[in-house]
């Protein structure tokens, strides 16, 4: 039995489905009354929808492997995508981009040589080493994401340092910071992710949070999950959970856990600058990071005036003018500085 | 079945590089994807790569990408593309998967699942013996739910391509399952 043109399979297939509007059914029903045939075509077709069900499919992959197998391959392809393009032009931007990446490392190599004393000696009071072999560094006005061994994904702020070994061997993960970075942490219980930073030790086994750590004081908000932290200085402990954060001061003194609003403090994943009374003079050594600029304050009473709110940071002009009408101050901007007046 | 204004959102912001807008997209859509996959390819493993190269493909192609169509569409088209090209490098219906064995087989009543999987065995074979396109348009039909229309703009070809490809399958399948 072969379906004639005039038999309209798509709608027996909103029937079946339970798809059908008004005017599909009373269609249907003057089809169906036509021949005892058509009975016979729609229960056929009816049980065939039904044994073609039983046709299953195994449960998907763990999405979050796959997700970060994703998430190397979209980041290390960047450069390669308009390959069709202009392809001389690509290759002399890479030429251009060697050439200022070996540069850097080269400094950051000179630089890193003369405090790495001081380093060895914090690590080696906690009895756990880490093996170097891979650093990663965002300079003012970039943001950096990155995957590492254990496939835990690292979002990296501007003017930030990570250093993590080319393998996790051992019974611990352990990661070195310096600056702010968001750790989206893969579960594994037998082996804890440890991240040094500071004064601090954060140890988690899988989860997410985020570290800052500028002038000396560290500032940890979890977002899922939780987290352990211990003061180098003091070996005080705190347990965090959702939505809590930490302080930390240089001489590494704990604070109590206390809920905050997340969104202040996971601002920059989102390109934006959050300040909860923020000092003008923190503000604009986050704007000197964000957009590579550098920032002078004509009176020293200005610094302390301080602000509350969110900024989009796709133009740093918009948020130089909100500043200067939210505080009534005169901010001009000339290439790369600003000036408050 | 998904919240659209949430999807659009999404796609705004994939379009400006965010890779947490994306990583949301992708969990709402990785695992039709691996099972639409899955159907046409019979195979897990070739369906769990082609799948991740899905996603990449449309991270890498999210400027094309029009915001007021509906993305799953684009999804869909270049899982589609994929999976016509793989089958071009490697016949399909040759690779043979224990996976799809093993589905139901933590259930209760032995019998039951025997008779299952059995019958999803079954289903599997004789789908995998249409022919590419006519296989497309029913597996788009039957599982994901498309209306004709959708699978014309998906595959690319005439609403009448898609009568004639799906009377073919279901005359096909019906000799061979129903009787």
């Amino acid at each position: 039995m072969k379906y004639k043109n005039n038999t309209d399979l798509e709608l027996l297939i909103r029937i079946i489905e339970g798809k059908a509007n008004p005017s599909d059914k009373k269609l249907f029903d003057g089809w169906l009354n036509q021949s005892e045939k058509n009975i016979l075509e729609y229960e056929t077709l009816k049980s065939l929808w039904k044994k073609t069900g039983s046709y299953e499919t195994p449960e998907p992959p763990n999405p979050d492997f796959m997700w970060n197998s994703i998430l190397f391959q979209i980041n290390r392809s960047y450069y390669q995508i308009k390959n069709g393009f202009d392809f001389t032009y690509v290759v002399k931007i890479a030429a251009v981009i060697l050439v200022v990446i070996s540069g850097v490392i080269f400094y950051n190599h000179i630089k890193e040589s003369s405090s790495s004393v001081n380093t060895n000696k914090q690590i080696s009071d906690l009895n756990s080493e880490i093996i170097v072999n891979d650093k990663l560094i965002a300079h003012n006005g970039e943001k950096i994401t990155c995957v590492l061994p254990d496939s835990s994904v690292v979002h990296l702020n501007s003017e930030s340092r990570l250093d993590y070994p080319e393998y996790f061997s051992g019974s611990n993960r352990i990661v070195n910071l310096i600056g702010e970075a968001y750790f989206s942490v893969k579960h594994d219980k037998n082996r804890p992710f440890i991240v040094k930073t500071g004064n601090s030790q954060v140890t988690v086994t899988g989860t997410e949070f985020n570290i800052r750590n500028r002038n000396n004081n560290t500032k940890i908000v979890v977002a899922k999950g939780s987290v352990n932290v211990l003061s180098f200085n003091t070996r005080k402990q705190e347990n965090l959970k959702k939505g809590d954060m930490v302080q930390l001061d240089d001489s590494g003194n704990i604070t109590q856990p206390i809920q905050v609003d997340l969104k202040y403090y996971l601002a920059w994943r989102e390109n934006k600058l959050a300040f909860k009374k923020t000092p003008l003079k923190e503000v604009m050594a986050e704007i000197e990071r964000t957009y590579n600029v550098k920032s002078e304050f004509l009176k020293k009473s200005s610094e302390n005036r301080t602000i509350t709110g969110i900024f989009e940071t796709d133009s740093l002009e918009r948020v130089l003018s909100v500043l200067s009408l939210t505080l009534d101050l005169n901010i001009s901007q000339k290439g790369t500085k600003i000036i408050i007046h | 079945m998904y919240d659209k204004q949430h999807i659009t959102n999404l796609i705004f912001l994939i379009k400006k590089g965010d890779q947490n807008a994306f990583k949301q997209f992708f969990n709402l859509f990785y695992a039709e994807i691996y099972r639409f996959l899955f159907k046409y390819l019979s195979n897990s493993d070739d369906a769990e790569d082609l799948c991740q190269e899905t996603f990449i493909k449309f991270w890498q192609q999210r400027q094309n990408i029009d915001s007021s169509s509906y993305p799953r569409a684009y999804l869909y088209k270049i899982a589609k593309n994929l999976a016509f090209n793989h089958s071009t490098r490697k016949p399909a219906s040759v690779s043979y998967d224990s996976n799809v064995k093993l589905i139901s087989l933590a259930g209760k009543d032995p019998q039951i699942d025997y008779d299952n999987v059995a019958l999803a065995e079954e289903c599997r074979k004789v789908i995998n013996e249409l022919p590419e396109r006519c296989r497309m348009t029913f597996i788009l039909s039957r599982y994901e739910g498309f209306d004709y229309s959708e699978i014309a703009e998906t595959m690319g070809v005439s609403l009448q391509t898609v009568k004639n490809q799906m009377s073919k399958a279901i005359n096909y399948l019906k000799k061979k399952l129903i009787i």
